[in-house]
């Protein structure tokens, strides 16, 4: 049987359980009512309604998805180490890799179930708000992009949640994997401001060119502001680069972390 | 079926905690078809056995080899069944969930997992509440419902780690019982337990450990000096004799 056979059929039993988990019922629930917020937070702004809904509605999603992997993702891995479900998981013949990936597979499907839902409910609060006012406060809004937009965000917090799987096999404990993935992001967050602060020719500006395939520049696929414009996606080809630098990104990640889950002692 | 061979174990240094030897050269047999009874005082050495058995930690010296093969591979846990010492499961899911899990993972097909899902729950009284969420279990209908997890593969071998955990006097019965239909169908049990009654009744040889030493490994009934010593007078001979 193919390992992907096992893969999938570890993923199924972290996703039903994260999804009957009370407080993961409760992050969707916060989220929607966040996202149909958004009809007052319209009344906030007295131009350009789209452009401020639509990153209000994106910021939720965001949110949304990194509650989720910080305070949900980062301790599946040492949940099963402590209450030793590990034990029942791993006496089955699966590898210490599909374990990893086993976790990693039914993390992202919640993950994804998670965006995809709040994706829909924001796309219909978007539609809800442009039918609403009258065409010069909210012009445009492409679906086209706001898929494109949404493909970005979930390939971001893809790429942490492969992190996470890192970090979840090199420490034990789900509070220091906590904190290293918050400084991870912080670090990827503030690195382009630093870079761009630097001459790209000095010592500096090469170091830090190398720090980007450690810490990628997660606003490379954060397209927010084409969701509400009617102007084509600039420089296509370098987005589907981007695209395919995340997927290599989390493969590489990925596979580092089980290789280094596969050395430990589970005592 | 089973061999350790000079086998090793030291637990690294824990934050103000010196490094803990666990075994020290520690060799034993167990031929196909037997049932061999895991005794010893806390800290003897045998859920570390257990856990190097199945791979969860890993010797610093020795040789294991389980059907010819290393821990390592996962293949050979398609022959095994395992029973933990406390029932643990992810909480959200329900009995028969985790049973389809464990049937995919040992490539049984959908029927042939429904059949046997069947049967095990029937025995083990849990049939009627296979849909019912984990969490909601007693911590004796989760040691059952973990027996029939080592159970729907039908593994060649059996290793039990304190098997009647957490069982009322009526559940421990009905376990000794099928403990011993298990081992007539020929299949192999290695098991570990505090309750030495459990292992005069279940186990044909016991392999006592004592601060990570063997004491003595062959028949139950060779472990006792003469026909009047009790099992546990002979099992505390043996290890004040080794203290």
């Amino acid at each position: 049987m193919p390992a992907w056979h096992r893969i999938a059929a570890l993923g199924r039993i972290i996703f039903l359980d994260g999804l009957r988990r009370h407080a993961l019922v409760g992050l969707v629930l916060l989220s929607l009512a966040a996202e149909a917020s958004g009809f007052l937070f319209m009344d906030f702004f007295g131009r350009d309604v789209g452009r401020a809904s639509s990153d209000f509605l994106f910021s939720v999603m965001w949110s949304g998805g990194l509650l989720f992997l910080f305070f949900h993702a980062v301790q599946v891995i040492s949940w099963d180490e402590e209450r030793k479900v590990i034990y029942t998981i791993l006496s089955r013949p699966l590898s210490r890799a599909e374990y990893v990936l086993g976790v990693f597979t039914g993390l992202l499907a919640l993950l994804i179930g998670l965006q995809l839902l709040l994706g829909a409910a924001g796309y219909a609060t978007l539609l809800l708000i442009k039918h609403s006012l009258a065409t010069i406060y909210f012009q445009h809004l492409s679906l086209a992009h706001y898929l494109l937009t949404w493909a970005g965000l979930a390939a971001m917090q893809a790429a942490l949640l492969a992190v996470i799987m890192l970090f979840s096999g090199m420490v034990r404990g789900g509070f220091p994997v906590l904190l290293l993935s918050v400084a991870y992001y912080g670090i990827c967050s503030g690195l382009p401001v630093v870079r761009d602060s630097i001459d790209a020719h000095s010592a500096a500006g090469y170091l830090l060119q190398i720090l980007t395939a450690l810490f990628p520049d997660f606003s490379r696929l954060d397209f927010k502001d084409m969701v509400v414009s009617s102007l084509p996606v600039t420089n296509g080809m370098q987005v589907w680069i981007n695209f395919g630098l995340v997927l290599l990104y989390i493969g590489i990640v990925t596979g580092l972390a089980s290789r280094i889950y596969a050395r430990r002692d589970l005592q | 079926m089973l061999r350790f061979e000079q086998v090793h174990k030291t637990y690294a240094k824990q934050l103000g905690q010196p490094p803990h030897v666990a075994l020290k050269g520690v060799s034993f047999r167990m031929q196909s078809g037997e049932t061999l009874g895991l005794i010893g005082p806390n800290g003897a050495g045998k859920s570390t056995s257990i856990r190097l058995l199945l791979d969860f930690i890993r010797p610093d010296r020795g040789t294991i080899r389980i059907f010819d093969q290393p821990p390592q591979n996962p293949d050979i846990r398609r022959r095994i069944g395992y029973l933990p010492e406390l029932a643990n499961f992810p909480q959200n899911v329900s009995c028969m969930e985790m049973l389809r899990f464990a049937g995919k993972t040992c490539r049984m097909p959908r029927k042939e997992i429904n059949a046997a899902a069947e049967k095990w729950l029937n025995r083990l009284g849990l049939w009627p509440e296979r849909n019912r969420l984990l969490r909601g279990f007693s911590k004796g209908m989760q040691q059952r419902a973990s027996f029939t997890l080592a159970l729907i593969h039908n593994p060649e071998l059996l290793i039990l780690d304190e098997p009647m955990s957490g069982l009322d006097p009526i559940g421990r019965i009905d376990i000794v019982n099928l403990i011993r239909e298990l081992r007539e169908e020929g299949k192999s049990v290695l098991f570990c337990s505090h309750l030495l009654d459990d292992i005069e009744r279940i186990a044909e040889q016991v392999l006592v450990l004592n601060k990570g030493n063997v004491l003595f490994q062959g028949a139950t009934s060779d472990m006792r000096r003469d026909e009047n010593e009790t099992l546990e007078e002979a099992f505390m001979r043996l290890i004040r004799g080794d203290a």
